[in-house]
């Protein structure tokens, strides 16, 4: 019985046999086993000795941050909520956005366009300025190549300024050439009639509105116009009243009296200068309706 | 604050990658293991192979550690598991239960008791020493197994029996013995 309490004693630690087994002489392990040891298990974890260990937080951290993140969109945004709930209303708001957008966007491609045709025509007509307007050999056709490009840029600023609301042609700069209707006048009298017609379109676009001409020359001044310069016809968008305003500035002074505008058709006539007789006939009867017309004046 | 961990969270922080906490659970336990090993075999390139092994044994098997059951027991189970199989190659080495001493009674009459404090037992301490590494290995295998499990790994009879593979009781029966039997080849001083 004494056996089985001294085993208790040991049991308990109180032994002297545990003491004594602890004195005994330490068996140290060589070095080179705890380095082998040590490598096998670094490496089994892809870890090399003395690497900072894998940071366990790192996902827990993570998920609160995206649940943070996920709170604070549904805190500040509450429409997407609205959005998510009415889909109809959304949607409308949606199209009502984008058809804003649309115009915003149409007006901004407009007015790119339009500069873009402003630019094509300036350089026509520096290129028309640069040119004589008389060639040895060709009586008329350069001015009457050039002077459509010169009205089709003036149209083109005419275009211009509808679109971005200003006031009238007249009133706009003169961006293509500072003074044409002076260079114009010199070169007239040089010209072929069409082409001083031409060059009347062109000089007339600086006039008033106030001068007007017969519908048929009209009629065929733009159709010229539109013959001779169809790329920029095609491109820029022909407003009505400017084409107006190019058909009345194709008659002669308006503004002249009646009895001198009479002695200049007659002398027309005597010229030979039917046709231009004729027109300027029929601009003084529709300016003149009332005033009597000599017999002799009429043109069969 | 890795030196305060317990061993199942530096195993688990070992399998989760942490390669320092095996450092610290190495050290922690490589000279008992290593002592029980030499101890049992009784050679030093066998017990420098069988501790290597044991070692890369736990290793290769982290992701399949637990934390059911003490490390010390999972450990000492596989030194135990290696040690067999190393005992199995070599018969001259097997482990005999016949040397084991069934009869308690007789043993526990046998062996004087404590004599209490004496100051020859600690001149002597250094003789008492060399006699119980001597008596230790004299120790018949399953005994000494037992009692080095309890010295070295600090394991309870439940422990050792878990590791050991064996009844509680058988464990308890195999301790008893190799501490009566070492008390009374040190002459009852201890």
């Amino acid at each position: 019985m004494s056996q089985n309490r001294e085993f208790e004693k040991y049991l308990q630690g109180k032994s002297g046999l545990t003491q004594l087994y602890a004195d005994l002489p330490k068996i140290e392990l060589p070095d080179h086993l705890d380095a082998a040891i040590l490598a096998e298990a670094h490496r089994a974890v892809g870890a090399r000795p003395g690497a900072k260990p894998k940071r366990r937080w790192a996902i827990p951290l993570s998920m609160v941050a995206t649940l943070f993140l996920a709170v604070m969109i549904a805190l500040q945004f509450p429409s997407l909520l609205k959005d998510a709930a009415s889909p109809q209303q959304y949607k409308e708001e949606k199209i009502a956005a984008l058809m804003d957008g649309n115009m915003a966007e149409r007006s901004a491609s407009e007015s790119e366009q339009s500069k873009v045709v402003q630019k094509q025509a300036r350089e026509k007509f520096e290129i028309s300025r640069d040119e004589p307007a008389t060639m040895p050999g060709e009586t008329g056709a350069p001015a009457r190549k050039n002077a459509p490009v010169f009205a089709a840029a003036k149209e083109s600023e005419a275009d211009e300024n509808k679109y971005i609301g200003t006031t009238s042609v007249v009133a706009f700069p003169p961006v293509a050439s500072p003074s044409p209707a002076p260079a114009r006048a010199g070169e007239r009298a040089a010209m072929p009639p069409e082409s001083r017609e031409s060059a009347g379109i062109a000089s007339g676009m600086a006039l008033s509105k106030e001068k007007k001409s017969s519908g048929k020359a009209a009629a065929s001044v733009s159709d010229s116009l539109e013959r001779q310069a169809p790329a920029v016809m095609m491109t820029a968008p022909k407003p009505v009243q400017l084409k107006r305003d190019l058909v009345q500035s194709v008659t002669v002074d308006e503004n002249l009296p009646p009895d001198e505008w009479l002695v200049r058709i007659k002398r027309l006539k005597q010229e030979g200068k039917l046709d231009e007789a004729r027109k300027e006939l029929a601009a003084f009867i529709k300016r003149y309706p009332d005033h009597p017309v000599p017999i002799a004046l009429e043109i069969k | 604050m890795r030196d305060e961990a317990a061993d199942e969270q530096l195993m688990e922080h070992y399998r989760d990658g942490d390669a320092g906490a095996f450092d610290a659970l190495y050290h922690r336990h490589k000279g008992g293991l290593y002592r029980y090993l030499f101890r049992q075999c009784k050679d030093k390139g066998v017990a420098e192979e069988l501790f290597q092994d044991v070692w890369s044994n736990i290793i290769r098997s982290r992701e399949r550690y637990q934390p059911s059951a003490k490390f010390t027991t999972f450990l000492y189970q596989v030194a135990h598991n290696r040690l067999v199989d190393y005992i199995r190659q070599r018969p001259e080495l097997a482990l005999s239960l016949d040397a084991e001493n069934e009869d308690s009674d007789s043993l526990a009459e046998s062996i004087p008791a404590a004599p209490g404090t004496q100051p020859e037992v600690l001149l002597e301490r250094k003789r008492l020493i060399e006699i119980m590494v001597e008596q230790i290995d004299a120790l018949p295998a399953l005994q000494r197994e037992a009692f080095l499990l309890r010295e070295e790994a600090g394991l309870s009879l439940e422990e050792i029996a878990l590791v050991t593979s064996v009844t509680p009781e058988t464990a308890k029966s195999r301790l008893r013995y190799a501490v009566a039997k070492l008390r009374e080849s040190l002459g009852g001083l201890v």
